[in-house]
């Protein structure tokens, strides 16, 4: 058997930056315009919001973490149900968000053949949230820019391949 | 008829309200479960013509749901379309050796939801308008030897050419249009611009997919001057415009018994199927047979063919319609050759 090839912070960072933008266009009609991207094990930021978490388990494990600033979870939230929403409907669409990016995330981390599992999304709302790497060999972090919003979605991945 | 059910089975409210808003404009009923337990409970209780369902989910996930359906001898021929963001090779074998119908990927347009479960099981728009019985409001009486006037509206010129070369020796006069709007402002005279048009046949389109507008208020009017007794329209126009003109066409007096007749690929069936929601009953196959065309106009307009015509063109040649072409020699006399204008002659009753 060939021993299968770890992604890169390059290729991890390719990937979200490919479904993040895709997932807010589908689903919420707004683009968002990828910054460079850290792929050097950034350090912890600490933001006030709501963050979406899902972890990996198995070939690959991690967890990607979602950052929304609370203006602009609200304002995706109200493009997404074309009007005014409850925490819960902000909550939820976090949720449901953070699981289409981790999704095709660990879809593309099977394909190079490193099959892992889904959690269920955990969400997580208040100030001061602190989003730390773990021991991770791949550690990712962009900030996307998105329409309407000065306050950008910042998207954080941790990983480790066995 | 039974109204389709599609139950949901999905924890986000979120995917919730956009499948509800997908399949709106259809007679559909919708149920939904927000998680694989409660969508079982859902499923036996409802007996649903097809099911949504969602892979990641909290208390019985979509993958042992969608298990637990297929081992229920009830409910193991209940299409089931997989709904995941987890789309790589092996989840999808996965689901389709489980007996999963089909599989979208999140995230998605709601109405490509709509299109896929279009393919198994068969929905109707809410308030799609039958087409007019022609018993019930009559049509103009047109004989073979009126001066037929056609609108052809295409966005290749040289197709409106063709048909104008086409039928114009038989006296119909044929006006061109490049699109729904063009025609509207250039030959029906029911709008100003191009951007009221639009606006029209946007408002038109939200009736179309089952919404309201008033229709007093935005319904144009026409002349009966400019009416013409036939339109040929393509239907490859952007923004379904030539569905939403159709129905327009169906709210102006002067116009909703007008027959329209779809130029479209034979390859283009979903169009075709909407155009017959909204009163298109007659279809020509692109590319256009020019020589069959009049005989199809002819049919659309109800035109009684037992009355064989001819006509003479500028060189004073006689000439007929498609099919009747071929009886010309023997059905009109000699004589006839110095005369001008149209004459009628009369086709034996079986001429075959």
């Amino acid at each position: 058997m060939t021993a299968t090839k770890e992604p890169s912070g390059e290729t991890v960072l390719q990937i979200i930056n490919h479904f993040t933008p895709l997932v807010l266009e589908t689903m919420a009609g707004l683009t968002a315009i990828p910054g460079e991207g850290n792929i050097a094990a950034p350090m912890a930021f600490s933001f006030n919001g709501i963050a979406g978490s899902i972890s990996l388990s198995g070939h690959a494990c991690g967890v990607v973490y979602t950052a929304f600033p609370s203006e602009l979870a609200k304002l995706i939230a109200e493009k997404i149900f074309g009007g005014p929403v409850s925490d819960q409907d902000v909550s939820d669409v976090v949720s449901e968000l953070t699981n289409m990016i981790a999704g095709n995330f660990k879809s593309q981390l099977c394909d190079l053949g490193f099959n892992c599992t889904l959690s269920i999304p955990s969400v997580v709302i208040g100030d001061k949230i602190n989003i730390a790497t773990m021991t991770a060999s791949v550690s990712v972090r962009n900030a996307y820019t998105i329409e309407g919003c000065q306050a950008p979605l910042v998207v954080q991945t941790f990983a480790a391949f066995a | 008829m039974s109204v389709p059910k599609i139950l949901s089975i999905d924890d986000s409210r979120m995917v919730h309200m956009f499948i509800g808003r997908g399949f709106a404009p259809y007679d559909v009923d919708l149920v939904f479960a927000s998680n694989g337990q409660e969508g079982l409970d859902a499923a036996r209780k409802e007996k649903p013509s097809l099911i949504l369902l969602d892979v990641t989910m909290p208390v019985m996930d979509g993958v042992e749901c969608l298990a637990k359906l297929k081992a229920d001898p009830e409910l193991k021929s209940i299409p089931v379309i997989m709904l995941t963001a987890e789309a790589g090779k092996e989840n999808v074998i996965k689901i389709a050796q489980m007996g999963a119908r089909d599989y979208i990927v999140k995230p998605f347009a709601d109405d490509a939801v709509v299109d896929r479960v279009s393919r198994f099981i068969k929905m109707n728009l809410k308030s799609a308008p039958a087409p007019a019985p022609a018993a019930v409001v009559p049509k103009k009486e047109i004989k073979a030897t009126d001066p037929i006037k056609v609108l052809v509206i295409d966005e290749f010129a040289s197709i409106v050419d063709s048909i104008k070369n086409t039928v114009s020796s038989l006296g119909w006069s044929v006006a061109g249009a490049n699109s729904p709007e063009d025609a509207m402002v250039s030959y029906l005279k029911c709008s100003t611009d191009a951007h009221v048009a639009r606006g029209l046949l946007d408002m038109a389109e939200t009736k179309r997919m089952g919404g309201h507008f008033s229709e007093a208020l935005v319904v144009p009017t026409v002349a009966d001057d400019n009416a013409p007794d036939i339109i040929l329209m393509s239907l490859a126009f952007t923004k379904n415009a030539a569905l939403s003109f159709a129905q327009l066409l169906k709210s102006i007096p002067v116009l909703k018994n007008v027959p329209i007749v779809a130029l479209s690929l034979k390859t283009a069936t979903t169009e075709q199927n909407d155009g017959k929601k909204v009163g298109i009953t007659d279809f020509i196959t692109k590319p256009i047979n020019f020589g069959e065309l009049p005989d199809s106009v002819m049919a659309a307009l109800g035109v009684d063919t037992a009355l064989f015509f001819c006509r003479r063109d500028r060189s004073g040649r006689r000439s007929a319609a498609g099919s009747f072409r071929k009886w010309l020699p023997s059905l009109c006399s000699a004589g006839e050759e110095k005369d001008s204008g149209p004459c009628e002659c009369r086709l034996p009753s079986n001429p075959h």
